[in-house]
């Protein structure tokens, strides 16, 4: 999905002053970044602070940038960890304590994607925060398990173990809703 | 369930599995219809989680972004080009030697003005940011939720949420109205405004006068007011709503 190489180029002429260069990396990564970001805080004005508050400090930081990683690596990683702090200085605001999703009163009803994801989005937000970050950066940024595992600078065995019982995780909870038979209703 | 079995699943899932450990686990599902059904579920799950749209990001993030970033100055340049004038400066001074002491204390001064300046100049990018942008990260860090107001009217609705430190008090404002109306904020004299962030994009008026805030809302609006606790003890923000200069509603934003 990304250009490594690119985006080294990229950052080297952000770090000789070209602006635009910059603007050239935002416009790839903003959309994915926020979709990260979303996955974990859920509200979108907050997903859009935290992709800023993320770009603005790669930017500042973009000097301490190590091209032997990806740079998506990198900022995926600050993604995650403004995210996840996020996430705990509001979690006494918005308590995640439901462990199930109310089943659908009538699972024959028409099948609607807008629906159905926001019924992903529901299960996905009685996860841990920390389920939510992996589950995005499997799916909504497709990385490897070895990107994933720089992300969370942990091993990539143990991303592997824990991207497996969150998802075991989340399919208890969708099918103790009643997830099967909306599926294919 | 057999451990195993289960990652033999989840690696399937992932495209994982050799083919002979894919063969193993089409033998298992034949064999045991429970691991048959958690596969199916499973696969259900992963493919709704693949399928899942991205949503677009706001259309002004970019530009928001792009304006936010600090100036980035070439220190290693400018220090490079100073050596650079130092040496041309000093070059008389070899045919001169009487000139020696007025040329040290002048490119001395010189020098240190240009340090000054320097550091002026960057100081903003690594002390102001809220979330950026009003106060230094540790500040904001520092920053407890302290309460929460929800604001149903017929003409708005919306919630605030207040987060307080020993040296910050934030208002974090999230109001919807159909028709503009004028929200107020009057801080209690034990706070003193630091500065108010939108993070909405729709154009509103904003205004700071010398006892209070005032934000129109209209359509869906947000706005971060963050104050300086001058005086120990407890802070307040009266919050009055206004319509067409009529008070709707009062509330005392009570911080801890």
């Amino acid at each position: 999905m990304t250009q490594p190489d690119h985006d080294v180029e990229l950052v080297n002429r952000c770090l000789k002053g070209d602006k635009r260069a910059f603007g050239a990396l935002v416009e790839k990564y903003q959309k994915v970044l926020f979709n990260v970001a979303l996955k974990i805080v859920r509200d979108a004005d907050d997903a859009a602070d935290i992709t800023q508050t993320v770009f603005v400090r790669a930017y500042e930081k973009l000097d301490r940038y190590n091209p032997k990683y990806k740079f998506y690596s990198w900022i995926y990683r600050m993604t995650v960890n403004a995210a996840l702090n996020f996430a705990k200085r509001h979690s006494r605001l918005t308590p995640l304590e439901t462990h199930t999703i109310p089943s659908r009163m009538n699972p024959a009803e028409d099948f609607a994607g807008a629906e159905l994801s926001e019924r992903l989005d529901d299960a996905m937000f009685t996860l841990p925060p920390e389920d939510r970050a992996l589950l995005s950066l499997k799916y909504t940024a497709e990385l490897s398990y070895r990107d994933i595992a720089y992300v969370f600078e942990i091993p990539e065995k143990t991303v592997k173990s824990r991207l497996y019982s969150a998802r075991q995780r989340l399919k208890d909870i969708l099918m103790a809703g009643g997830f099967d038979e909306y599926e294919r209703a | 369930m057999n451990t195993n079995a289960l990652n033999l699943i989840h690696r399937e899932l992932d495209g994982e599995n050799s083919a002979e450990d894919s063969r193993r686990l089409q033998n298992l599902l034949r064999e045991q219809p429970d691991l048959q059904r958690v596969f199916d579920e499973l696969s259900e799950v992963d493919a709704t989680l693949k399928a899942s749209d991205a949503v677009e990001p706001p259309v002004w993030l970019k530009r928001s972004i792009m304006d936010a970033l600090p100036e980035r100055g070439s220190s290693r340049s400018v220090f490079a080009g100073l050596k650079e004038l130092i040496g041309t400066l000093w070059q008389p001074v070899h045919a001169r030697p009487a000139l020696a002491y007025a040329y040290t204390f002048a490119i001395g001064l010189a020098v240190g003005l240009a340090v000054f300046a320097i550091a002026l100049k960057d100081a903003p990018a690594t002390e102001e940011h809220l979330y950026g942008t009003l106060a230094d990260r540790d500040a904001l860090a520092r920053l407890e939720p302290s309460g929460r107001v929800d604001i149903q009217l017929p003409e708005v609705a919306g919630t605030a949420e207040l987060m307080s430190s020993r040296d910050l008090f934030t208002i974090e404002l999230l109001m919807q109205s159909d028709e503009p109306v004028e929200l107020r904020l009057v801080p209690d004299p034990a706070l003193e405004l630091r500065g108010i962030t939108r993070t909405s994009d729709s154009p509103s008026d904003m205004r700071v006068d010398a006892d209070a805030v005032q934000v129109e809302i209209e359509g869906a609006q947000s706005y971060t007011v963050l104050f300086d606790r001058v005086d120990a003890g407890s802070a307040g923000v009266r919050l009055q709503i206004y319509r067409d200069g009529r008070l709707l509603h009062e509330e005392l934003l009570q911080g801890g």
